[in-house]
């Protein structure tokens, strides 16, 4: 009895499922072949094999339809939604989009129309046609497509965000968000349009509404379980966050977006996170934060990635050199110059980027330089490194040659010395470095006209401390030391620690507790003393990052034991990890004293 | 010259290492470097360091200083400082180049090997036939239609030739005594050095590219050339440093390809190795699931034995020759297709239908190897092992206690992974068996040795496998399907027959890597050459042409229309300078003078340094017969007494008073001219020469 009932349920589930009718079934014999398939048939077999991620097969399909069907207007704006959706190859879309829009006049004549079918595929080819142009970066083209839209008497939910949007692009913030929010009220694709606003409202410096739009917009797209897109809105509140040294917050809305369903679909949360925590010298973090996007990525064998690749390239880079890795730095801050694409975020530009890698490799090669000055080397690998030594100054200047003329001549006057501009790719707590390199007369009326822009307190602090470096101010250098908050400015403090640390001891040490790497990279030689002090082991710390003196809270002690030499590394602060070193060759001995103490392991 | 050499100089630089600052904007202090240096030539060393570090440091100082006055809070004015301060620099460097080249001899060799440094260095990351960077000799190659070797040899010999032209030019400059001798000569010798210089630049041209094409084939294809003899072998052991980015192939995959088992790695085979003869694996006739014809011939094979597997379509369009089509997997036909773009496509193109793997291959563990169906001959091409013992040992050792052929198959791959290390230059000496120094040496070896060693221990076990040959590319670099292949994607790796399934690739990667020739696609190429092959070309006709924000790539398309302008622009100059030097005092009798120096000039008389011209004239008259002494000394007359009434023609100062110009000047023009005393070949051959424009455009000394 039992098994009969089973069996019944099983049939009745079965039949449910083959149910000819049902309107959510969209799978299609992939037995009969495609030539004797019509072109609608075949436009349905494209719709159900891109739901199913098999976007080549839904591809030819199309293909096969226009082939079919030359004059099937869904089959080229189909193909236009495909090469702007799933390829990025917005020119070709842009021409299937124009075909359709001319196979459709053609068949239908000019507005109005009397059926709501055709009014639709009208407006629809509308709204990839703006898509198509605002991809190209045509924003004038694309809002006169959607004043067209809009003369026609049309209404649609896409149109408010896509207008706003454009609106933003050609740099009327008011009317973008006054279009904005009229869409809110109507309801317009509420996600997006809130999203929209939200962004706006920021480029508006207006931080807490934003804020709360972008709730409203998490909120929304949570509520739509699978379907919805959390991670975009709480990306952007992330970044509003940190515009305001809310890092706290910050940290909470990036990790948050890097849990939802869409956290890996784009790299800007894991890329922020990462980035917020370079600035609080959590280097483990940040590599954590990176290795976790690319695992998810590799999720998807298929997807290109290349639009991540750079910004991967840099955050590796930041952490590499901060953790002593010098060599590797370079490498990844090379690897990111390569790339020249655009990378999706809003506002940030290829320039952006180079900015930012051009400043990130001219510090590492200067820190090379340092550092090869405080290591042991033959006679002839210094007569090479002489060379090297002078190209790699040469290239750090022309780096921030060319660093300084993307930010004045590119980015409008050095926009990005806002600090944590959104869009910027700049660093901005060694920023410094790079300002200090124009002369005072240009620069130092420029930082007073951006520190009576910028209202935020906590900004101030950036802009006191470039100025302290430009001006080698002491002075004003303590007083930025103060203010400085614990844990979120640790590479803040890292920088204003070595600006004292060129005339004091105790500056020196402090900035070595903070980051030993960091030490290493500016060439400061720390003092220890050597137990026992006599010529061979000086010699030894010849050429290191150590010098001698008899009043520092650290030791080096060397211990031989036959043919073995010991070298132990011994710190009077409890905030500093004792190391030591053994083994035949005295060289290789000191050399891996010294890797072990000025390079973090962080694997 | 030198001005036009210099900025010539900069403008390529600039390609390869961006100034920041435009090149027309550095020519000005090329310009005004070259012009100041010429009438300096007369300072000493301790001048010349004065001018320009006193010089030098005070007017980029003042011009900062104004700057920064009328800056006005903004950045611009530092951004402009930028500009003038490069400006400056190139016109400091230039001002001390020329000023030393008219000072020292030696100079122009210092001068020479700055040029030829900067050449070399911007070329550096071409050593090893890398030719991939800087973009600027893809970019040309692709413009050009040829490959980026054929135009690194020409750009080397062209430099080589010019650096030849411009040392010999700046030699004679301080041997015009010693020139001035033999200038009956000169115009033989040039045509001689010319002729020789041509034919050395094109032998050496076509010597170099030969070479690396034919010779070296394997060499800059990672060590996996292409063959279709049977019992040889395409694969080099030596060295494949040369691997280059040369695009060898776009495809196009027609469907999704869910089910690949190395996904997001996709194996393209063209060739397979099965044959040992001894020393290494080479091809055999046996292997009937390869087509060895060339791709534009059609293949077709119906396996019945292979299970798993999906039918998968490819279109593939081949940017380079190829001996032999290939394929991803079993290609089941092979059609070929209308070639979209025979010049760029030069290898032609065609569509594969492929049977594909589709099964994770943890599901083959059960499977025995090998087919039944096999003959002995056949059985025995696929088995038949190395001779030494050790690989038998080792196989033995590796693979001990392993439960089933597929065990034991996973066992050797990560044994080769973990104990080897990848590396271009594995540098072992020659052998009798090349792979030894490999596996039982340091480990250090690239795909072939990895390959042939997987085979031989393989087996060693009694496994049957053979190395396949063709393109490893990674689907993940790939735009819509479109798969860019270049030539260091070239790649040899193992397989083995699984009873039912047929053959498997199995590809050791080892874990530690030395060196390798990886580097991403160019994504931008990658999208042209995929508008060259999309249907939609036919589909959909081009939209009228409009500014693409997307389109960063550089383009040479202007370079035809201008090198044409220009050629067009100089030649009209040149025509109008010689009908000026020729006629022009019918016009302008100031240039009655010029013209007759000119024709001297242009038949080999060049007045000396320091020479007169009344010596000079002399001098002519003793070699040619030319009688002008009377010429030269009204002009003597006129130019250091200025009282001579007739010579007022020269310098157009004649009044209405005074006899029309053409009326004096047939007077006086008619017995210069015959005072020449040319003949007509000599008059035929001035002609031609343009020695005499270039000195009255650039150096105006007669």
């Amino acid at each position: 009895m039992v098994k009969k009932v089973i069996l019944i349920l099983l049939f009745t589930i079965h039949g449910f499922c083959q149910d000819p009718f049902d309107p959510f079934d969209l799978s299609f014999d992939e037995n009969i072949p495609v030539e004797d398939k019509t072109a609608d048939e075949l436009l349905l077999d494209a719709i159900t094999l891109l739901q199913d991620e098999r976007p080549l097969d839904a591809r030819s399909r199309l293909i096969q339809a226009i082939k079919k069907d030359p004059r099937n207007i869904r089959a080229h704006s189909l193909l236009g939604h495909y090469y702007m959706a799933y390829v990025g190859h917005f020119r070709l879309a842009e021409r299937y989009v124009e075909k359709a829009f001319s196979l459709f006049y053609e068949q239908f004549g000019e507005p109005p129309y009397y059926d709501s079918f055709t009014e639709s595929t009208h407006m629809h080819l509308y709204n990839l046609r703006s898509q198509s142009k605002l991809n190209l970066d045509l924003y004038q083209e694309a809002l006169e497509v959607l004043d067209e839209f809009a003369r026609h008497g049309y209404m649609a939910a896409w149109y408010p965000a896509s207008r706003s949007w454009i609106m933003m692009k050609l740099g009327n913030i008011q009317d973008a968000i006054r279009v904005a929010r009229a869409g809110v009220m109507s309801g317009a694709e509420p996600g997006r349009t809130l999203n929209m606003l939200g962004i706006l409202l920021s480029m508006n410096q207006q931080p807490k509404e934003s804020i709360s739009i972008f709730e409203a917009a998490i909120d929304l797209e949570e509520s739509l379980g699978r379907l919805g897109n959390p991670a975009t809105p709480l990306n952007n509140m992330g970044e509003v966050y940190e515009e305001m040294f809310d890092d706290k917050n910050a940290e909470i809305a990036y990790t948050r977006a890097l849990g939802k369903q869409d956290g890996c679909e784009h790299i800007l949360p894991a890329l922020n996170l990462a980035l917020l925590y370079m600035d609080q010298l959590n280097l483990l973090g940040a590599k954590k934060a990176i290795d976790n996007f690319e695992a998810c990525v590799a999720q998807f064998p298929l997807r290109n990635g290349e639009e991540h690749r750079a910004f991967v390239h840099l955050a590796r880079g930041r952490v590499a050199l901060y953790s002593g890795d010098v060599d590797g730095a370079i490498k990844h801050f090379e690897a990111a110059l390569e790339k020249k694409q655009w990378f999706g975020k809003i506002g940030t530009s290829i320039e952006d980027l180079q900015a930012g890698v051009m400043q990130s490799l001219a510090q590492s090669l200067r820190a090379k330089n340092n550092i090869v000055k405080t290591t042991k080397l033959t006679i002839l690998e210094r007569a090479s490194e002489i060379w090297a030594n002078l190209k790699r100054s040469i290239r750090a200047y022309w780096l921030e040659r060319e660093a300084k003329q993307i930010l004045i001549e590119t980015l409008r006057d050095f926009e990005d010395l806002k600090i944590r501009n959104t869009d910027s790719m700049l660093e901005y707590p060694t920023l410094g470095g790079l300002l200090s390199s124009i002369p005072r007369s240009f620069i130092l009326p420029r930082l007073e006209k951006q520190k009576v822009l910028d209202q935020r307190a906590h900004a101030q602090a950036f802009y006191n401390l470039y100025e302290a470096k430009i001006n080698e101010d002491e002075a004003l250098t303590y007083e930025v030391l103060s203010k400085l908050r614990p844990k979120y400015d640790e590479l803040l403090r890292t920088e204003a620690l070595n600006i004292l640390a060129d005339n004091s001891e105790e500056y020196r040490q402090l900035l070595f507790n903070r980051s030993p790497a960091i030490f290493r990279n500016h060439g400061h030689r720390l003092p220890v003393k050597l137990i026992p002090n006599e010529r061979w082991t000086r010699q030894l710390i010849s050429r290191t990052p150590f010098k001698v003196s008899d009043d520092s809270l650290f030791s080096i002690s060397f211990e031989k034991a036959d043919d073995t030499l010991e070298i132990s590394f011994v710190s009077s602060r409890p905030t500093t990890q004792n190391s030591r070193a053994s083994g035949q060759d005295e060289e290789a001995v000191m050399r891996s004293l010294v890797d072990s103490i000025f390079k973090e392991q962080i694997n | 010259m030198r001005f036009l050499l210099l900025t010539m100089a900069i403008v390529a630089v600039d390609f390869v290492l961006p100034f920041g600052t435009h090149p027309a904007i550095l020519s000005i202090g090329i310009l005004g470097g070259v012009i100041v240096g010429s009438r300096a030539s007369n300072l000493k060393l301790l001048g010349v360091l004065l001018i320009t570090t006193i010089g030098g440091a005070l007017s980029i100082n003042l011009v900062g200083l104004i700057l920064a006055l009328f800056g006005n809070s903004s950045l611009k004015s530092y951004s402009i400082f930028l500009h003038l301060q490069a400006v400056m620099f190139i016109f400091f460097l230039t001002f001390i180049l020329t000023w030393a080249v008219k000072k020292y001899r030696a100079a122009f060799l210092v001068e020479l090997g700055l040029i030829l440094t900067v050449v070399v260095g911007s070329l550096a990351t071409h050593r090893n036939l890398q030719l991939d960077m800087p973009k600027i000799i893809n970019d040309l190659s692709w413009q050009l239609g040829v490959s980026p070797l054929t135009t690194f040899s020409a750009f080397g010999v062209i430099v080589a030739l010019l650096a030849v032209i411009y040392g010999a030019l700046s030699v004679r400059q301080f041997n015009d005594q010693r020139a001035a001798i033999s200038k009956r000569l000169s115009i033989f010798g040039i045509f001689l050095s010319t002729f020789i210089f041509l034919l050395i630049g094109y032998l050496s041209f076509f010597g170099i590219s030969r070479y690396y094409q034919e010779k070296g084939e394997a060499f800059f294809s990672n060590g996996v050339g292409q063959g279709s003899e049977e019992g040889l072998s395409p694969l080099t052991f030596e060295s494949a440093l040369g691997s280059t980015n040369q695009p060898a192939g776009l495809v196009r995959l027609e469907s999704d390809y869910t089910m690949n088992p190395t996904s997001p790695m996709l194996y393209l085979r063209e060739s397979a190795l099965s044959k040992y003869n001894g020393k290494e694996l080479v091809l055999s006739g046996i292997d009937d699931d390869i087509s060895r014809d060339s791709p534009s011939v059609s293949f077709s094979q119906v396996r019945k034995e292979v299970i798993s597997r999906s039918e998968l379509t490819q279109e593939i369009y081949l940017l380079a020759d190829h001996k032999n089509p290939f394929a991803i997997d079993y290609p089941k036909l092979l059609t070929p297709l209308k070639n979209p773009n025979p010049g760029r496509f030069k290898g032609g193109a065609y569509r594969a239908l492929s049977f594909s793997l589709g099964l994770k291959l943890e599901t083959l563990r059960n499977t025995p190897v090998g087919d039944p169906l096999w003959d002995n001959n056949k059985r025995a091409n696929y088995l038949a092992a190395h001779t030494d013992p050790r690989y038998h040992e080792l196989a033995k050792k590796i693979t001990a206690d392993s439960p089933t052929p597929f065990d034991s198959i996973k066992r050797i791959v990560d044994y080769l992974a973990q104990f080897t290390i990848y590396t271009l230059t594995p540098n072992h000496p020659a052998s009798d068996d090349p792979v030894a120094p490999y596996l039982f040496g340091d480990g250090r070896g690239y795909c072939v040795h990895i390959a042939h060693a997987t085979v031989y221990l393989l087996r060693a076990i009694g496994i049957p496998s053979r190395i396949a040959t063709g393109y490893l590319t990674d689907l993940s670099q790939a735009k819509d399907g479109h798969i860019l292949l270049r030539m260091s994607d070239r790649h040899a790796w193992a397989e083995v027959y699984f009873q039912d399934y047929g053959w498997i690739a199995f590809d050791t990667q080892p874990l530690q890597v030395e060196s390798h020739a990886d580097t991403e696609v160019d994504q931008g190429l990658l999208e042209e050459l995929m508008n060259l092959v999309n249907p939609a070309e036919e589909l959909v006709p081009e939209l009228p042409a409009k500014k693409d924000s997307e389109s960063t790539s550089f383009s040479f398309a202007w370079l035809k229309p201008a090198l044409v302008i220009m050629f067009a622009t100089l030649f009209f100059f040149v025509v109008l300078s010689k009908i000026l030097l020729l006629k022009g005092y019918l016009l302008f009798p100031s240039l009655l003078k010029i013209g007759v120096f000119a024709k001297l000039m242009d038949i080999g008389f060049k007045r000396n340094y320091g020479e007169t011209r009344l010596n000079f004239i002399k001098r002519v008259r003793k070699s040619h017969g030319s009688d002008l002494e009377e010429f030269i000394k009204l002009l003597n007359e006129e130019k250091y007494k200025n009282k001579n009434p007739v010579w007022s023609v020269f310098r157009l100062t004649f009044t209405k008073d005074r006899l029309p110009t053409s009326l004096k000047l047939r007077r006086i023009g008619k017995p210069v001219q015959t005072g020449l005393n040319l003949s007509k070949f000599e008059t035929f051959r001035s002609l031609f020469n343009l020695k005499s424009i270039f000195n009255w455009w650039f150096k105006r000394r007669w």
